[in-house]
């Protein structure tokens, strides 16, 4: 594993007039890794996501990919840099199959389209998502949906894979599978950064975690580390509850 | 379900580029030879030729609004360049006819590209104010200025013009639309067609996936653009004058082309070339049987078609082929089981 | 004094171009159209009005408010539910449909009028008055006035009463009205209502300065949408502002450079505006607005 880390953020801030909805916030991904962001609802999370990756500008603050700074650059252009990101409502594109929804990312890394059809069958294969290839993506369940996203960012030159609360709506033996899809793609190579609300998940699946509330940085750790700090739990529950 | 592309014998999942192409060149040898057939008689001829002229031009406009999803209202503007590059260096300059429509082409790829970036940071309805902004100032530009004959037009003298048969024109413009129509099966066909949807569709997706939405639309619009020009040219050499109010028109042109493309089936290859055939003979019919009689019959006609097309007939005559085909396909393989 | 005069007319034409606006305004911030349509409506009401003056020599100033601009509103209504109300979720398609609409009105008048042009008589007709050493024409003075009179009301009726409440809401934030008990439905036809009336009062008023022909109304549609993007979208105070703004410098561009080159002006301005400032001078940064 290299030194420089495949994702770094640095003291990034986000003001909206006179709200600042993320303020400084730093991580490091490494190689390999996969981090998850945690925190209570409206706590910045998902923005902290668009400035990652490239949504959104940042009022301040830095974010590099393979030690290239990325901050003034696109979302397009950070995509292709190797920030590939699903969005919380997962929107495919109607007018395409899977498969070639697939291709529109695998797209980015084979110019030639039956390397990228075949890149894109691969692809599909590793989300289990093949038995559906040829169908339009509109009619696909959501858990299908959330698996196409995935697959379209993979194919690209995705090394690090943002998932914006890929289990949202998910039942549990959907969200099980899903957990042995991310771990299957660390396997193969892939880092991941995720934002999720469902705790078992978050366990199951981050070596390393985030917590963030208003905007901030409130605990950083090993899952277990980070669900037994007092801290968090008041963050989530509220102090009174906590104290109990 | 793997696929193994090494092993030949094996073909892809999607349409080939046998079955593509390959239906492509037998669909326009039979055109081919179909309007060879009627080009006998001189009326059908004149249909013909207009009939290819205007699809190849909603082709050309398709690329950038049924493909990539962006409408201009404006593209007369480069029917206009086209036209103006062509007819003013031959009358003027006498210059030779390729050297006139391949300046035409490359001055409107230069406008399509100027406009761009501030046109594309438009949603939806105001780029299409724009492009029709746009095309209003080329007129009015054209209008007023003495090197482009103000309202006069140009007229070409009869000597330079290079074609006068009827036949052969026929033939111009054959394979003016086959090559329009070429280039929209391999724009299709490729990457850019696959990002080109993409951002027609959702440009936060395509951005996700590397897509620079920006650089797409300005390509889709460059070759727009370009054979958009062409046409303009040899319309110009065909009709032998230019009268600006005519050619710069968006009412006859800026507004014509893109419902061209509507009625025959937006973001498809065979669509505009379907709407051109059934609304440039149709309207010049009109024309012709109420002249006189029942002013403005014809484009009264089109605007109610424009209204009926756009509130039932989305997806043009080639999307209710299409329709009636999966339809079948879903009888016979009711009907086998 | 020559800029006297050009200020002073490009004042006057810019009460004519708000006046248009307003009602475009209004379909662009409540119902999220952009009604190609607009100048067409403005080109009936001169045509019904001509007809209601030479039929029953009744002077445009009182058929204006009278009758044409109820006739619009019903018109504009039917217009909405024949044809806009089932486009809601299509911008290019409402486009089409539009245009469609300039091509049926344009030609229907031109087989009735057989393409002529038809002057309107009418009390004020070529008067003039002297003020600042000048001859101001009457009639386009009290196009200015009347525009920013139906400003100041159409105004009120937003801020002041429950209806007009209403459909600002529901141009701001459409789903959430619906849930609020809004019916939306029926904003929508009274915003198109309203917005057509408008222009055929427009019309009407523009009858004693000028001829009524079929091309008139798609002559104004441009330089109102430049008045929308200028003055902001979804502002009547905006689209007053503007329109006048859009008339002077018409006035100056065409007194500076060549009147010829009108049109020129008003796209550059509409770019100008559209790069740096695209919410236009009033406008609010409305979701669902002019950038993408």
């Amino acid at each position: 594993m290299s030194n420089t880390p495949l994702l770094e953020v640095s003291n990034v801030t986000k003001q909206f007039g006179g709200l600042a909805a993320v303020g400084g916030v730093s991580l490091k991904v490494r190689k390999g890794e996969i981090m998850g962001i945690i925190g209570p609802n409206g706590a910045g999370k998902t923005t902290l996501f668009n400035l990652i990756s490239g949504h959104l500008d940042v009022t301040a603050g830095n974010v590099s990919v393979n030690g290239q700074d990325v901050t003034q650059v696109g979302p397009a252009r950070r995509a292709n840099s190797g920030l590939g990101r699903t969005f919380q409502i997962v929107r495919p594109i109607p007018s395409l199959t899977v498969l070639e929804n697939v291709m529109v990312g695998a797209f980015a890394s084979h110019r030639n389209r039956r390397h990228a059809e075949k890149h894109a069958w691969e692809t599909l294969e590793r989300v289990e998502l093949t038995h559906r290839a040829l169908v339009s993506a509109k009619s696909l369940t959501l858990a299908d949906r959330k698996r196409l996203e995935v697959a379209r960012a993979v194919a690209g030159k995705t090394e690090l894979l943002m998932l914006d609360e890929v289990m949202a709506g998910l039942n549990p033996t959907e969200a099980d599978r899903a957990i042995e899809m991310i771990k299957r793609l660390r396997n193969e190579g892939l880092s991941v950064l995720f934002i999720e609300h469902n705790l078992k998940v978050v366990r199951a699946l981050a070596d390393h975690v985030l917590v963030i509330d208003y905007g901030l940085p409130i605990a950083e750790g090993t899952p277990t580390e980070v669900l037994a700090n007092q801290k968090v739990i008041e963050a989530y529950l509220g102090v009174k509850k906590a104290a109990k | 379900m793997t696929l193994d592309l090494e092993n030949t014998s094996q073909k892809t999942t999607l349409k080939s580029p046998l079955k593509s192409w390959g239906g492509f060149v037998v669909g326009m040898l039979i055109l081919g030879i179909i309007s060879k057939l009627i080009s006998a008689d001189g009326y059908y001829n004149s249909l013909a030729n207009a009939g290819f002229l205007f699809g190849g031009l909603a082709t050309a406009w398709n690329i950038l609004g049924g493909y990539c999803g962006q409408f201009s209202f404006g593209h007369a503007v480069f029917v206009g360049i086209g036209a103006y590059s062509v007819a003013l260096t031959k009358t003027d300059h006498n210059w030779g006819t390729i050297p006139g429509i391949i300046l035409g082409i490359m001055i409107s790829i230069a406008v399509a590209m100027a406009i761009s970036w501030p046109l594309f940071r438009l949603r939806g309805s105001f780029f299409a104010i724009g492009t029709l902004a746009f095309s209003e100032v080329a007129l009015s530009l054209a209008m007023y200025f003495t090197w482009t004959h103000g309202a006069l037009g140009v007229q070409i003298p009869f000597e330079r013009l290079p074609i006068v048969d009827q036949k052969v024109w026929l033939i111009v413009f054959f394979v003016y639309l086959v090559f329009c129509m070429g280039t929209s099966l391999f724009l299709i066909r490729g990457r850019i067609g696959y990002y080109m949807i993409s951002v027609r569709d959702d440009e936060a997706t395509a951005a996700a996936s590397g897509i620079n939405p920006l650089t797409i639309k300005t390509i889709a619009f460059a070759i727009s653009a370009a054979l958009t020009s062409l046409g303009g040219s040899l319309y110009v050499l065909y009709l032998g004058n230019l009268d600006p109010r005519a050619f710069l028109s968006t009412l006859e042109i800026g507004a014509f082309i893109p419902l061209l493309a509507l009625i025959g089936g937006l973001g498809t290859v065979v669509g505009p070339l379907l709407g051109a055939l059934f609304l440039e003979p149709g309207q010049t019919y009109l024309r012709g049987q109420f002249a006189g009689s029942l002013a403005g019959i014809s484009q009264g006609t089109v605007g109610i078609i424009l209204i009926l097309a756009a509130l039932y007939f989305r997806h043009g005559f080639w999307g209710a082929i299409q329709g009636l085909a999966r339809r079948l396909q879903r009888i016979s393989k009711g009907a086998s089981k | 004094m020559d800029l006297a005069i050009v200020l002073s007319s490009g004042l006057l034409i810019g009460g004519i171009y708000a006046f248009i606006a307003i009602g475009l305004n209004l379909i662009f911030g409540v119902i999220r159209v952009a009604n190609f349509a607009q100048g067409e409506f403005v080109m009936l009401g001169m045509f019904v009005t001509y007809l209601i003056q030479t039929n029953f020599h009744i002077d445009p100033y009182i058929s204006a408010w009278a009758i044409v601009a109820p006739i619009g509103f019903i018109f504009g209504a039917l217009v909405y539910i024949i044809v806009i109300r089932r486009l809601l979720d299509d911008h290019y398609m409402q486009m089409f449909a539009t245009f469609g609409l300039i091509f049926v009105f344009q030609n229907l008048v031109l087989s009735l009028s057989r393409g002529e042009a038809k002057q309107t008589k009418s009390v004020a007709a070529g008067k003039t008055i002297k003020a600042f050493g000048l001859d101001i024409s009457i009639p386009r003075l009290i196009v200015l006035l009347a525009a920013m009179g139906v400003a100041y009301l159409l105004m009120q009726f937003l801020n002041r009463t429950i209806v007009g409440t209403a459909m600002r809401a529901v141009a701001q934030d459409q789903k959430t009205s619906t849930l609020m008990g809004i019916n939306t439905n029926q904003i929508y036809i009274l915003t198109f209502g309203i917005s057509a009336a408008l222009a055929a009062m427009a019309g009407a008023l523009l009858t004693p300065s000028y001829a009524a022909t079929t091309e008139i109304g798609f002559g104004f549609i441009l330089p109102a949408f430049a008045v929308v993007v200028l003055g902001g979208l979804g502002s009547v105070k905006g689209s007053l502002v503007g329109g006048i703004l859009v008339g002077v410098i018409e006035g100056l561009a065409g007194y500076l450079l060549d009147p010829q080159l009108k049109q020129a002006v008003w796209f550059t301005l509409f770019l100008i505006v559209l790069v740096i400032r695209p919410n236009g001078l009033f406008g609010k940064s409305v979701k669902g607005g002019m950038l993408a």
